[in-house]
């Protein structure tokens, strides 16, 4: 089921960038298109025959899938000298990567208390409030987020660096990225704090909470071990789900805080044609996607004992 | 925040302008007039060349200087990357030029001993200073510099700015171990400036060999310069460290790192908050802003490109004068340098400035007369309304007024205003077809002449000679670096006289009747002087201290570009 | 009062006494009168049964009476004294500290009351850690001993099951493990079979009425179910509309109900022979409106006796023949106006007409 989903979201993709664009321009610039003039044409030739752009498209398909699954992603479309998409990924991934579990992380820790406090305080003025911060949140784009965040915390209480930077060791680095992870963290949290919310109101209404309550229990107590656990259904598929989403987001918070990730990576080389580079992204997301799925499923079953697999 | 954008797409945009333009006779990039700088105003500000006066102090070592850039490079191998204004600041770190501009503005040689013309000026022999050493140990010597000089000519990109100027085959000749010939097609006396810039950068021969084996070397330069490679990460920062054995004087800091910040407003708070000590920018606000800030010292230079709109004269009806000549009188310029500028950058006539001594006081851009603007085109219409313009598709005139296309890039905020302010008084006279493409997209249909009209950045070359690669018959071609495809005999005739007299006067005279030819020709509307700074922080010293062995004192900024040689920090 | 009384008094101090209590929901529609003026006394080591059909409020009363009902909308009035002190309108953060340990409750739905996702053993050790300050080890052996009190078998294993792993009645017979769990001296039982089968019924019945005789705890035994109720309990309060319509000790109740009410949901008892889940259902005619009760008698407009005055005015509780006999009912069981009456239905002489069919 996974492996026949990767299968048709690399065909697409390899096919929706072929058609799109000419990746010659890359590689040869105006000469991708200078036809007329045989020393330019053999320019031409050359390029496509060290980029394979000379075979028909199944045949480079092919060679991209059989490459792909050895961990060959290919080689960029550039003459200068940019590493191969292995090398490229390689370096980048683990930043994006890093990037997006201190988001989800800041989204998950800030939504849950967040969540409980409203709907243990459900059209209070708290809740109320805690409503309307959610809205803005989700509502704000995410580089006026960004620039908001880093315009406080950064510029003017100085709490935060206010840029990456590769040089520096992994502590440095990782405490350089928080403030970019409350930017993508931020608008998710609020997300998952409605979702939350509202389970969690429901779930109160349940008659166990009820039963826990003519046991004695206290309130935080009834939140936290009755009602938490079985409102988390939506919200860890939701989680799940968005972390695709939370990738578009990393494209802007990795310009706005300079961090060579793949999300910048990826908006380059869709505008440059690039699709080695493309499509490696692509396919790795989409991984990620699917694995992160599967293992939703895991959390599943550990969280709810009902759930057989 | 004022209008100002965020885009990812700077720095391959930056590079992908260079690449098509292929700089490699001129120092300054040029790229299309469109992303982040709006043009300037009419407030002109007479010191736009300042150079700050230190005071005089003795320079301390060690210090690791952090300078942020407009956008980061593709690549740093000056014989296949085309290197734009940060990959100048970069390529400056790590190589040396064979000539280098006085502060006078005269080309001295650096790397090289001296230069000798032939009698007819199409040769020039280039003899090298003995005992330069690379980085990697190899020697600077004769078999270096004309690999370096082939490789370049022979690039497919890098290439196209070089090949015509130059015969196919013994373009550069080894005379002996230290001496180098060049032939050139035309004489030209002037021809030293050419060495100033991406030509003349001196790469390794063992790191070029070892480079084109594996291209992702071409990320990791070695040259004879004050700064050896030491680490990079594209697109966050790239590291040099001290060279201790340099050749031309003592290098002062330890270490170099350049951080791309593609956002203005980025680069200026992380210079603010102490985040970098140096930066270069064309950004107005952030230079009003350093400009009011009395500790930083900037280097300012609007000397190198102008910014201008740009008519590909190939096709009808741009083919007719009339018509250009129509365009020009309906641009709206007082308006867009009053609600795009800033008074921060100066308005053009031409690719002078006023100070130039080529500067022809007579040559007005003519602009802002919309009425002159009708007749022209009622004249046109009447004759040849009804031929297709191929660009659109479309007949020339419709209901009296011409049909254009006007292409610019996009997603931009700015580009949009721009757009829709020149719109506003082209209207009189024209209907317009609006073509948001991509940098990339914009770059090769204007190299290709898909286009009637765009905005573009250009002209910045040491010495004017140079820029004929724009303007020559000879560039005229299926890929035109003559952009708006214009072929004008006399006008080949006034450049390559201008380079090839010794008489002062002469020149002069030269460049002023070009001005007054690319203005009768109306093929550009010149709007403002594209203006650079570089600026660094009160702590950094000697940024303008940088001289030959000779003692001769260098011109220490162009077109956002600056050496490091010499400069040190306070503490 | 002579000192002497009052020092009798409070010897007999009933362990819950009701007066007057009211609970009204504000709602869109207006206010839910749900419990209605209802007085009653519970004495230690008691049952009480609640009767009346489905929504006459006897949910309502019990959360009332043990504070469990959602502040929000609701409105209560009156007075419940528990073990002589007030607790009606105490906030939740003293009535805690009755919770599970003083008073506790068995709910209608044994499948929705135990929180599916904790093992039962945890459920049960909850209220033990909570308000006996046990380890866990020592709460553990409780919880098994607990099981094992309430018949479930293999009571060890049962501790790390999940609610879903265990049987209704298992079920029904866990949430009474966890009630008692503390040593209660009051138990709420809301329905505790009406979600079982028939013979599991009797089952749990017998088994709170054990736990009631060992541990000489009251229990408050709802059900719509006089069936339910007549081997059970000591004394009987039926519910109608909100208001308490008849009040008696079991034996007094079912040889001499007073209400024509109480007859019709005595005659609705379901026989062995039916299916279970048979509801009230049997009683003609829909239950009153809380929002606009009627003006006289509630249930007036299903009497089958009701005259004039039963809709005009509205009958008070009055005392029967037996002191703890009491009843509101202008026409009762027995008097010349209801033999009449009967008669005549008897014999077909008057259509029964019901308003609200
Ligand atoms: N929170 C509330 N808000 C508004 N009305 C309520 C609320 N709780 C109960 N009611 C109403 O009060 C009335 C009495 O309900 P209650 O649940 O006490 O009936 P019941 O006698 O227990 O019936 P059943 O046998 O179905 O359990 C019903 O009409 C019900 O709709
Ligand atoms: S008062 Fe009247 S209506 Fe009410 S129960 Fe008695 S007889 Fe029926
Ligand atoms: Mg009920």
């Amino acid at each position: 089921m996974a492996i026949t989903l990767l299968f048709a979201v690399s065909a697409l993709t390899f096919g929706a960038m072929n058609v799109l664009g000419d990746p010659l321009f890359n590689i040869l610039g105006p000469i991708a298109r200078d036809t007329g003039n045989p020393k330019s044409v053999k320019l031409i030739e050359k390029a496509k025959n060290d980029y394979n752009l000379d075979k028909p498209l199944p045949v480079r398909y092919g060679l991209w899938v059989s490459g792909f699954v050895r961990g060959d992603m290919g080689v960029q479309f550039s003459t200068d000298g940019q590493p191969p998409v292995t090398e490229l990924l390689k370096e980048r991934i683990p930043r994006t990567v890093t990037l997006l579990i201190l988001g989800q992380l800041i989204a998950v820790l800030v939504s849950i208390p967040w969540a409980l406090i409203s709907a243990s305080r459900a059209d209070k003025f708290v809740d109320r409030l805690s409503t309307a911060t959610t809205f803005m949140l989700v509502a704000l784009p995410g580089f006026a987020l960004a620039i908001i965040l880093k315009y406080v915390f950064a510029i003017r209480l100085g709490w935060f660096p206010l840029t990456y930077r590769a040089l520096d060791p992994l502590r440095t680095r990782l405490f350089q990225m928080l403030l970019p992870g409350f930017v993508i963290g931020l608008p998710a949290a609020a997300i998952y704090q409605r979702l939350l919310r509202t389970d969690l109101i429901t779930t109160l209404q349940e008659d166990f909470i009820l039963m826990a309550r003519s046991k004695g229990v206290s309130k935080p107590r009834i939140l936290f071990k009755h009602a938490l656990r079985p409102s988390m259904f939506s919200f860890i598929t939701v989680v799940g789900l968005t972390t695709g989403a939370l990738i578009g987001g990393s494209i802007v918070v990795e310009t706005v805080f300079r961090i060579p990730g793949i999300g910048s990576t990826l908006v380059e080389a869709v505008l440059r044609h690039d699709f080695p580079v493309v499509l490696a992204i692509v396919m790795i997301v989409a991984t990620a996607f699917v694995l992160i799925n599967l293992l939703i499923d895991v959390v599943y079953t550990i969280i709810d004992p009902r759930v057989h697999r | 925040m004022g209008i100002k954008e965020r885009s990812t797409q700077r720095r391959r945009g930056v590079a992908f302008a260079a690449a098509a333009l292929s700089l490699a006779l001129i120092a300054g990039a040029c790229s299309s007039d469109s992303d982040t700088e709006p043009v300037g105003t009419t407030g002109a500000s007479t010191d736009d060349t300042t150079t700050v006066t230190e005071v005089a102090a003795t320079p301390v070592d060690g210090g690791t200087l952090r300078y942020g850039l407009e956008a980061d490079v593709d690549g740093l191998n000056p014989t296949t990357s085309a290197l734009s204004a940060p990959g100048y600041v970069m390529g400056y770190a790590v190589f040396d030029t064979l000539a280098r501009v006085a502060e006078d503005g005269s080309i001295v040689p650096y790397l090289a001993e001296s230069f000798t013309p032939s009698a007819d000026f199409k040769s020039w022999t280039v003899k090298l200073r003995p005992g330069i050493k690379f980085h990697d140990g190899a020697d600077l010597n004769a078999d270096a510099v004309v690999k370096a000089f082939l490789l370049q000519q022979g690039a497919a990109l890098v290439g196209l700015a070089v090949r015509p100027f130059y015969p196919e085959t013994d373009a550069a000749v080894k005379i002996d171990d230290l001496t180098v010939q060049f032939n050139q097609l035309d004489a030209n006396r002037y021809w030293p400036s050419a060495l100033t810039s991406q030509l003349g950068m001196m790469p390794s021969p063992l790191w070029l060999d070892a480079a084109a084996a594996d291209p992702t070397l071409n990320q990791k330069p070695v040259g004879t310069g004050p700064f050896m490679f030491d680490s990079r990460t594209a697109d966050n920062v790239t590291r040099f460290v001290k060279n201790p054995s340099y050749w031309n004087g003592t290098v002062h800091l330890d270490a170099v790192e350049f951080y791309p910040v593609p956002d203005s407003a980025d680069l200026l708070d992380l210079f603010n908050n102490d985040g970098l000590d140096a930066l270069h920018t064309t950004d107005q606000t952030a230079i009003k802003d350093l400009k009011d800030n009395g500790t930083v010292t900037n280097l300012l230079d609007d000397t190198a490109e102008e910014s201008f709109q740009m008519i590909n004269s190939q096709n009808p009806p741009f083919d007719d004068v009339r018509v250009r000549q129509a365009l020009a009188y309906a641009t709206p310029k007082a308006k867009i340098l009053e609600l795009i500028g800033l008074g921060v950058s100066r308005p053009a006539d031409q690719m002078f400035t006023p100070e130039d001594p080529y500067y022809n006081s007579a040559v007005k851009q003519d602009a802002d007369q919309p009425e002159k603007a009708l007749p022209l085109v009622a004249a046109y219409c009447a004759e040849k309304g009804t031929v297709i313009n191929p660009v659109l598709n479309q007949p020339t005139c419709t209901n009296g007024k011409v049909n254009m296309e006007y292409q610019f890039t996009g997603p931009s905020v700015v580009g949009l205003r721009t757009t829709e302010i020149f719109e506003e008084g082209w209207k009189v006279a024209f209907n317009i077809t609006r073509d948001e493409v991509n940098q990339q997209d914009h770059i090769q249909q204007n190299a290709l002449g898909q286009s009637n009209v765009l905005g573009w950045r250009q002209f910045g070359a040491i010495d004017p000679w140079a820029d004929s690669v724009w303007l020559l018959c000879r560039t005229v071609g299926a890929i035109s670096l003559n952009w708006p495809r214009y072929c004008d005999p006399a006008r080949d005739t006034i450049l390559l006289d201008a380079q090839n007299t010794d008489d002062p006067a002469k020149r002069v005279e030269g460049y002023k009747a070009l001005a007054q030819n690319m203005h009768d020709a109306y093929t550009y509307i010149f709007i403002n002087h594209t203006l650079w700074t570089n600026s660094f922080n009160a702590n950094v010293r000697g940024t303008c201290d940088i001289k030959t062995p000779e003692g001769v004192a260098l011109k220490c900024t162009n077109a956002g570009t600056s050496f490091l040689n010499t400069t040190w920090m306070d503490q | 009062m002579s000192e002497l009384q009052t020092e009798m008094r409070q010897e007999h101090q009933p362990l819950l006494e009701v007066t007057d209590l009211r609970t009204h929901f504000r709602t869109e529609r207006g206010l839910v009168r749900a419990v209605d003026g209802v007085s009653l006394t519970l004495e230690r080591g008691k049952c009480l049964g609640i009767v009346g059909e489905s929504g006459s409020g006897k949910t309502v009363l019990s959360r009332s009476l043990m504070g469990l009902l959602p502040s929000s909308n609701t409105v209560t009035s009156g007075s419940v004294k528990f073990e002589g002190k007030e607790i009606l309108g105490l906030p939740s953060k003293q009535m805690r500290r009755l919770w599970g340990r003083e008073m506790s409750m068995v709910f209608q739905n044994p499948m929705t009351s135990l929180n599916p996702l904790m093992k039962i053993g945890q459920q049960i050790a909850e209220p033990l850690n909570l308000h006996l300050d046990m380890s866990r080890a020592d709460a553990r052996a409780t919880a098994e001993r607990l099981l094992r009190d309430v018949r479930i078998p293999e009571a060890a294993r049962r501790l790390d099951q999940y609610p879903h792993e265990l049987s209704g009645g298992m079920r029904q017979r866990a949430m009474i493990a966890i009630a008692l769990a503390c040593g209660p001296t009051l138990l709420f039982a809301d329905e505790p079979t009406t979600a079982l089968d028939v013979t599991v019924q009797a089952q749990i019945l017998q088994l709170i009425g054990e736990q009631r005789r060992d541990r000489n705890m009251s229990v408050v035994l709802v059900t719509h179910d006089l069936g339910v109720v007549a081997g059970h309990t000591d004394e009987i309060a039926v519910m109608y509309g909100g208001k308490l319509v008849e009040k008696a000790p079991t034996s007094v109740l079912f040889a001499h109900m007073k209400m024509p009410y109480t007859m019709s949901l005595m005659r609705s008892i379901p026989k062995l022979e039916d299916p279970s889940h048979t509801r009230l259902a049997t009683i003609p005619g829909r239950p009153p409106d809380l929002v606009h009760p009627p003006k006289g008698c509630r249930f007036a407009p299903r009497c089958a006796y009701a005259r004039d005055k039963c809709i005009t005015e509205e009958p008070p509780l009055r005392q029967a023949e037996d002191p703890n006999h009491s009843y509101a009912c202008w026409y009762p069981v027995g008097s010349p106006e209801f033999n009449q009456r009967e008669a005549e239905l008897n014999s077909g002489a008057v259509p029964v007409t019901l308003e609200a069919r």
